[in-house]
């Protein structure tokens, strides 16, 4: 194998992990984001004077019901967009990787001609 | 999941051999979610046998140990067995009287019992597929094999 094909498949492996890592990154988000709404539902179906807490650290305290549904919502709207720009990062590397693809093979076939 | 069709009568042996892993390996994931599935059912079953059983308390008499740090415990009393505390997630939690709490728990167990028949479908659609997947791994094997037979039997004569 020559030095710059060489290059090309370590470039590719590199991009693979890359693209591995934000497969990843995107599946973290839908966890977030599923949790967020499970809350979200239970928020919608409280009674005005329910109280609500939040655990911080090793102490619930208590929160006002407006601001907790707020905070939530805020937070769905946050993981939202991370997981579009996430998915767009995501067809990124895609087409990236195909054109490496591409590229190796082409230069695998040029060394086969001049080897035969 | 995988939505195009493939004729796996056409496929070679390592093909079919690659397209069993990849049957395998869901399958691996989904036993793996739906034993996760159990666990948290279980956890919520508990947390309804814990309600079940503060309730039968007498608010205001019931000693119990109050832990301050995992090795660290003071004497308390159950002041008032009809307020939970109940974990909706994202470190919220909500104040629900007893029948409330175990309304919520009930959801949450039917919405993973769901959940479960849902995965268990999957699973035994995946296992079939990759049967039938192993069955013509095999008849290729044989027809390779045959084909060896008579093309040595051939070249013999």
């Amino acid at each position: 194998m020559s030095a710059a094909t060489q290059e090309l498949t370590m470039n590719y492996t590199s991009s693979q992990q890359e693209l591995e890592d934000l497969v990843v990154a995107r599946q973290k988000l839908e966890t977030q984001l599923q949790e967020n709404k499970i809350v979200q539902d239970e928020f919608d179906t409280l009674k005005e004077e329910t109280k609500v807490y939040k655990l911080t650290g090793n102490v619930l305290l208590p929160v006002e019901q407006f601001e907790a549904k707020n905070n939530v919502e805020k937070r769905l709207e946050f993981i939202t967009t991370e997981i579009k720009r996430c998915e767009e990062n995501i067809k990124a590397k895609q087409i990236v990787l195909e054109k490496m693809r591409a590229e190796i093979i082409q230069a695998q076939g040029a060394q086969q001609s001049t080897h035969a | 999941m995988s939505a195009q069709k493939i004729d796996l009568t056409k496929l070679n042996p390592e093909q079919l051999t690659m397209v069993k892993q990849q049957f395998d390996q869901e399958l691996q994931h989904f036993s793996q979610s739906l034993q996760a599935l159990n666990v948290a059912r279980n956890k919520f079953k508990e947390c309804k046998e814990d309600i079940e059983a503060a309730q039968k308390l007498e608010s205001g008499k019931q000693e119990l140990l109050v832990p301050l740090s995992g090795s660290l415990y003071v004497k308390g009393y159950v002041k008032d067995a009809e307020k939970f505390m109940v974990d909706v997630g994202t470190g919220y939690y909500v104040e629900k009287s007893a029948t409330e709490a175990l309304e919520f728990y009930d959801k949450k167990i039917s919405k993973l019992n769901q959940e479960s028949v849902q995965i268990q479908n999957i699973i035994k659609e995946k296992s079939q597929s990759s049967m039938a997947v192993e069955g013509h791994i095999r008849q290729a094997a044989i027809k390779l094999h045959e084909q060896q037979k008579s093309a040595s039997a051939q070249t013999s004569q």
